[in-house]
């Protein structure tokens, strides 16, 4: 823990606890150190630092709810800003704090008082300095980090000749600090870190250009991996895209696959002329990548603010089967390195694991104070969601191609084509026709639609090529009885 | 946004306004109002949508808002660190047909009023009406002190950044097409097969293959030169320099959007402008549940 943290820590807590017991309080404070560094063609471009912090004050007061911030941490700053933060108008001259701001410039004078409104008063936690497992704070020289990007950019463009351009490589780091106090009890406190390095290349063929990248994001820097392996995968993602045509529009099965398994035909792709085939209903295969997308829009779906505001496709689904029998999702906040682990949720309350979807049927919503006294249920400790797992009963494969004879693997998806009320789901694709297990040419300018009730229910298979850039740890998705929209 | 059922189908329609004007000139009018009937009208609409056949069709872009095509297909690979770095798809084609000759495409961040207006960017340069595409032939870059330097042009008041903590790069301001001959009925009434899109919920493009997406929020089959049922779930697809060679009529309504558009590029987000006037592409990929 950083000394500044700890006296910013204790100095916040000796403020709240002396704040007026009329109203309720929460302090929640953020600070952040990095550095980002891009090269590229072998030369630096940009080296940003970054130092920042940030205190957000919630006040609520006679049911009404104000909140203010400020990125200047004086005695006389925090104390204008929880002034600001204060919303009712009626009794402002009364209190021990000295209101030097006139009503008529609160924003609280416009509020209309909410009988939901309240900080978390439940399940709090109350510890300093937790150590979860994902502070890992590393000093680097400047110039290791430009050495470690010109290495991972070299390793692209030496991969193949038709890589002739790039925009580079990038390494981003990070050690945030965040504290949680509220004046219910709430304290708690927690750092970590994060590390990203970065790839993206341009290959061209016959004056057509394609550009992909590869990136590696983790809690410590010895878990980034290889410069070179980034570079090579970014290398190998951009090659497999050269030569690829449309396709007529059909009706077919898709899988969500292995970014890495998608350069092992890299070579042999590249040299096949793609044709075109029909608009058809098939199978489909997303990439892991593209699964965890699907999946962020399930917890989107299920999230206490979207279903009590009627605003979601699965407002109805509660203790329903949502998925088929074999899949179950579940919540472990407490993972090592996890990228989205955390000791408690954003308001202070203590997150544990749980199981969302059990047997393919929506066991809980996902719950904020807010959203929880709106629908007359207990907060799930789920102001945000940390580390999210996908598991199927199923024999996981490390290959879905293999189990389709006639679809589409599906690499990237592009456009907002997912309507959360409706579940209405279309969107652009680029991926690669497989026909009789077997990938057999690129494929671009297509669309994919279903709506997502009917795609979670035919989410036929889940491998087990995890996705790790992700706080959603899912593998490639077969997906059954897609339209694929073609020429 | 709004919320409408009706029997087991629900729908949603939004609207929104806004510009660089003080705020009594957005709440001292109807407008509010305005925008709720907008929204409840775009949801009604929708509650009637039937599913949309995917396939290759010809399209007919309502003016205003669907002019974020052009901010998506054409305006970013015109920015000038892509073409710095010739990563766009428009990189070495200065003085060269990149669409249609009906097409006439602008960037002015002097327009009054305007969401993506500025009176000067954010490194000092005073904005300006520049023409990026002038009747088919591309004309110049969007830049910003940087990239303009390292091309040895002249910046064009479109270096802007999201805040303090940002570093400025090339974004565009207010995008637009200029109006045609053509008018709007008469378009629709040579489409003997093909779809009205006259709202979009979002888009995105990758600016190196030229390979763009669209969604619309409000769309209509045309048959025999008529406007039929509303249509949903629409997605359009196809590549930015093909598809403006496909532009095969403008219309002479050229309307600028409502102020709703919020850019986003290497995580900042900046406010934009877009429009357009009403025109017809032939032949562009549609993406729909039906086969």
């Amino acid at each position: 823990m950083p000394n500044n943290f700890k006296e910013t820590t204790k100095n916040l807590k000796e403020i709240i606890d002396n704040l007026d017991k009329k109203r309720e309080y929460e302090f929640h404070f953020h600070s952040a150190d990095g550095a980002d560094v891009t090269s590229r063609f072998g030369d630096v471009e940009n080296i940003q630092y970054h130092n920042d912090e940030a205190l957000t004050v919630t006040c609520i007061d006679g049911k009404r709810k104000g909140i203010a911030s400020t990125n200047n941490l004086s005695d006389e700053s925090i104390e204008l800003t929880i002034e600001k933060s204060i919303a009712s108008t009626n009794n402002l001259s009364d209190e021990s704090i000295e209101l030097t701001i006139e009503k008529s410039k609160t924003i609280a004078s416009f509020l209309e008082t909410d009988k939901h409104q309240g900080l978390a008063k439940e399940n709090l936690i109350n510890e300093f300095d937790i150590d979860c497992g994902i502070n890992f704070p590393k000093e680097l020289s400047t110039e290791e980090l430009v050495n470690m990007t010109i290495e991972c950019e070299k390793s692209a463009l030496d991969y193949d000749k038709r890589i002739n351009n790039s925009e580079g490589s990038e390494y981003a780091y990070s050690q945030s600090n965040n504290l949680i106090l509220n004046s219910h009890g709430a304290a708690g406190s927690y750092s970590s870190t994060s590390y990203t390095l970065s790839c993206v290349v341009i290959a061209e063929e016959e004056g057509l250009k394609e550009r992909d990248y590869a990136f590696s994001t983790r809690r410590s820097f010895n878990q980034i991996g290889d410069p070179k392996a980034i570079g090579h995968e970014s290398a190998k993602k951009v090659i497999s895209r050269l030569g690829a045509k449309s396709i007529s529009t059909r009706k077919c099965p898709i899988i969500l696959t292995p970014e890495l398994s998608v350069g092992l035909f890299s070579s042999f792709l590249s040299a096949i002329n793609a044709k075109s085939i029909t608009t058809r209903k098939c199978p489909i295969i997303l990439t892991p990548e593209l699964s965890v997308g699907l999946f962020s829009s399930f917890l989107s779906a299920i999230n206490g603010n979207n279903i009590y505001k009627k605003n979601s496709f699965l407002r109805d689904f509660i203790n329903k089967k949502v998925f088929s029998d074999h899949i179950s999702i579940s919540e472990q906040p407490n993972l090592k390195e996890g990228l989205g682990s955390r000791p408690f949720d954003s308001e202070g309350v203590i997150t544990s694991d749980k199981l969302i979807v059990e047997d393919g049927v929506l066991n809980t919503y996902l719950l904020d104070t807010y959203s929880a006294s709106q629908l007359s249920l207990k907060s799930t400790g789920n102001s945000g969601y940390s580390n999210i797992l996908i598991n199927s009963t199923k024999p996981m494969m490390s290959n879905l191609v293999e189990s389709i004879d006639n679809g589409i693997l599906v690499t990237e998806l592009m456009g907002s084509g997912a309507n959360m009320l409706t579940g209405d789901y279309s969107r652009g694709a680029f991926g690669y026709l497989i026909e009789n297990g077997k990938i057999s040419y690129p494929v671009t300018n297509f669309t994919i639609a279903s709506n997502m009730i009917e795609m979670f229910k035919n989410i036929e298979e889940i491998g087990n090529d995890y996705y790790l850039n992700s706080k959603i740890k899912c593998g490639s998705l077969m997906i059954n009885d897609m339209t694929v929209g073609g020429n | 946004m709004v919320i409408l059922k009706s029997g087991d189908r629900v729908e949603r329609g939004s609207a929104g306004g806004g510009g660089r004007y003080s705020y009594p000139t957005l709440i001292n009018t109807r407008k509010p109002f305005e925008l709720a009937d907008e929204a409840i009208r775009i949801a009604d609409v929708n509650l009637n949508s039937k599913p949309c056949k995917a396939g290759n069709t010809t399209v007919v872009l309502g003016s205003g808002w669907p002019g974020v095509l052009l901010h998506e297909a054409v305006g970013h690979g015109l920015e000038g660190d892509f073409n710095r770095k010739k990563t766009s798809n428009f990189s070495d084609l200065i003085g060269q047909k990149v669409a249609s000759e009906l097409c006439t495409i602008i960037d002015d961040g002097t327009i009054e009023d305007r969401r993506g207006s500025l009176s000067i960017d954010d490194e000092g340069t005073p904005t300006a009406k520049n023409v990026l595409i002038e009747n088919g032939i591309l004309k110049g870059y969007m830049q910003d002190l940087m990239n303009a330097k390292l091309m040895d042009v002249k910046p064009t008041g479109n270096g802007r950044r999201e805040s303090y903590a940002h570093l400025p790069m090339p974004r565009m301001t207010n995008t637009y097409m200029l109006g045609g001959t053509s008018n709007a009925e008469e378009i629709i009434n040579s489409v003997d097969d093909g779809i009205y899109a006259v709202n979009f919920s979002g888009g995105q493009v990758d600016i190196t293959s030229g390979q763009f997406v669209f969604t619309a929020s409000e769309a209509y089959r045309i048959e025999s030169g008529k406007i039929k049922n509303a249509i949903k779930g629409m997605t359009l697809i196809g590549n930015g320099p093909d598809v403006l060679k496909k532009v095969s009529m403008v219309a002479n309504d050229m309307k600028l959007d409502d102020g709703v558009g919020t850019c986003g590029k290497e995580g900042q987000s900046v406010p934009v402008g877009v429009g357009q006037p009403t025109l017809k592409i032939d032949d562009i990929t549609v993406g729909g549940t039906e086969v």
